[in-house]
């Protein structure tokens, strides 16, 4: 277990040090930063604003994005460098070292899906929402928790590409805004091959987030259940993290 | 241990086409072993397949006995090794740097810090601890590369050019080391391109150029075996052309040519009768200087090198 603690910290400590977390929180943000907008310009309900249109949003474009910042780098950057040879050339297995860098970047991510929530929270307290609190804070977790299971899921994706592929970038763009966002909010039965599906069907039945105003959900026919959500996005991760313990033997360290 | 150290049957590797190292076969006991050969030569690759970073295309490598290969941890019980590019953690201060790869050996907190520090006291860096690497020269992340190395004491230290860019007094306290470390029933694999660096801790060589094995051996048994090689000889004088016609005359060198009217290269089988001859007609005036190739043994490395790449 100390060799694992040990990575995790390192691994956290080199996603989350010094500026390296601005850019990824600055990207959580701009749903809040939109939201201020809205409610400055227009007379509307926060709650509903929030529920509606910048969760959605938080969704579709916030996970992504922050996924392929902080998750994305783990190995593809040490592999880059070559310095993933000190890392492997200990007496731990590599999957150990793998689930150890995974889970330090995981936490990474903690403050900034915590910043993509805390802000429209708080923003919606500022302009006096009706709703009350309970139901803000209701929703902030729901929030929280489906980021912090999509984040698992696709932050596993991006290790495994990181290891795999020579061009992570290009591949977690495919797989995270393509297979994930993208296909997910396209209508017909495609979309069920695609991770956001099973989000979004956890976003409806955990926060009570309906296809909506904004289309971005798509005209999901079929909402599936909380179990099979839960079976589809923690079956990928540990499939994505075998999948890049299987790749980090196959690739060589140059 | 009573396993060779390393053994390595038909050690082969390609990237693409390119042949990084072809059909090795070796086996290295206690000791002190120089790893040698030009930039290119197959050097880190060597390292690279003892340490199980990259596949072999063909062969195998044991260690100790036991079979290496790409995730094969276990081993690194019995294994230290410094890599030859620069380390890459460089925002790490160097405790903090070498109490993770501690805890990567399984060490607590605690226990990690006190063996990272052992090992930076082991290599006169104690005053470094709290030094970003980045901030540091080369040559003190040469040095903690060796440190990181050592952090387990193990029986094997694989060390790929430990000594590029540190400087003399530093050269010498990481050789004195190693010499040490060897005397105390350890094996060192030390890699360079300079023989001068290696040959003051070992006469035992392993030569390697374009991926092969050129020669291996003990450094008087390489000098053997290159007396039979052509060697070279410079004279500078006047009215060289008289000595250059006696002496193809003489049959005492295979090879001539002029390099401006008062230089003459000679090339021959025979460098010890070549000399003579040569002191000769220094003796009778025809001569102002005279130069061969045997000034010190980095020469018999390159002569070696040359002749594989003829």
């Amino acid at each position: 277990m100390n060799s694992l603690f040990a990575l995790i910290r390192f691994s956290f400590g080199r996603r989350a040090a010094g500026m390296r977390l601005l850019g990824p929180i600055v990207i959580a943000l701009l749903p809040t930063l939109m939201m201020a907008l809205v409610l400055m310009e227009k007379s509307m309900d926060a709650f509903d604003l929030y529920r509606s249109f910048m969760v959605p949003a938080t969704l579709y474009f916030v996970l992504p994005l922050v996924c392929m910042f902080i998750m994305l780098p783990v190995l593809s950057e040490l592999y880059e460098k070559g310095a993933i040879g000190y890392l492997f050339t200990r007496p731990q297995p590599r999957w150990k070292v793998l689930t150890g860098l995974y889970c330090g970047a995981l936490l990474a991510t903690l403050p900034v899906f915590l910043a993509s929530v805390l802000g429209p929270i708080l923003i919606g307290f500022s302009f006096s929402s009706p709703t009350p609190w309970n139901k803000w804070i209701g929703l902030g977790l729901g929030v929280f928790a489906l980021l912090f299971l999509a984040g698992m899921a696709y932050g596993a994706i991006c290790l495994f590409l990181g290891v795999k592929t020579k061009r992570p970038i290009l591949w977690a763009f495919i797989w995270l805004v393509g297979l994930g966002s993208t296909m997910g909010s396209l209508p017909g039965d495609g979309q069920q091959y695609s991770l956001h599906y099973y989000l979004i069907s956890l976003a409806y039945r955990w926060c009570g987030i309906t296809a909506s105003k904004t289309d971005l959900f798509g005209p999901l026919e079929t909402i599936a259940p909380v179990w099979l959500c839960l079976l589809v996005l923690l079956g990928m991760t540990a499939l994505m993290l075998l999948a890049s313990s299987w790749a980090a033997k196959k690739r060589d360290i140059l | 241990m009573n396993s060779a150290a390393i053994r390595c049957e038909n050690l082969s590797r390609w990237y693409g086409e390119v042949q990084g190292l072809a059909g090795l076969t070796i086996t290295l006991q206690q000791g002190v072993i120089g790893l040698l050969g030009p930039n290119g030569s197959g050097k880190s690759t060597l390292m690279r397949l003892l340490t199980g970073q990259i596949h072999a295309s063909r062969g195998w490598v044991e260690i100790f006995g036991q079979r290496m290969f790409p995730g094969q941890h276990q081993l690194f019980r019995q294994i230290g090794y410094a890599p030859g590019e620069d380390v890459h953690f460089e925002t790490s201060i160097a405790l903090d740097y070498l109490s993770l790869l501690a805890a990567l050996g399984g060490d607590g907190p605690g226990a990690a810090k006190k063996r990272a520090e052992r090992a930076l006291e082991k290599l006169g860096m104690e005053d470094k601890r709290q030094v970003q690497l980045q901030a540091m020269s080369k040559g003190m992340r040469q040095r903690i590369k060796v440190a990181q190395a050592l952090l387990f004491e193990p029986p094997l230290l694989l060390l790929d050019e430990p000594l590029n860019g540190m400087d003399p007094i530093s050269r010498r306290h990481t050789l004195d080391f190693v010499k040490a470390w060897a005397a105390q029933g350890n094996t060192v694999l030390l890699a360079s391109h300079v023989l001068h660096e290696v040959e003051g801790v070992t006469d035992h060589m392993l030569l390697l150029h374009h991926g092969r094995l050129l020669a291996e051996g003990r450094l008087h048994e390489i000098r053997e075996l290159i007396d039979s090689k052509p060697r070279q000889a410079t004279v500078y004088g006047k009215e060289l052309r008289p000595l250059a016609a006696q002496l193809l005359a003489e049959e005492l060198v295979i090879g001539l040519s002029f390099v401006g009217e008062d230089c003459l290269q000679l090339d021959t089988q025979n460098l010890p009768a070549l000399l003579a001859r040569l002191q000769q007609a220094g003796a009778e005036g025809q001569l102002h200087s005279l130069e061969t190739d045997d000034r010190e043994l980095e020469i018999i490395y390159d002569l070696l090198v040359g002749e594989a790449a003829r």
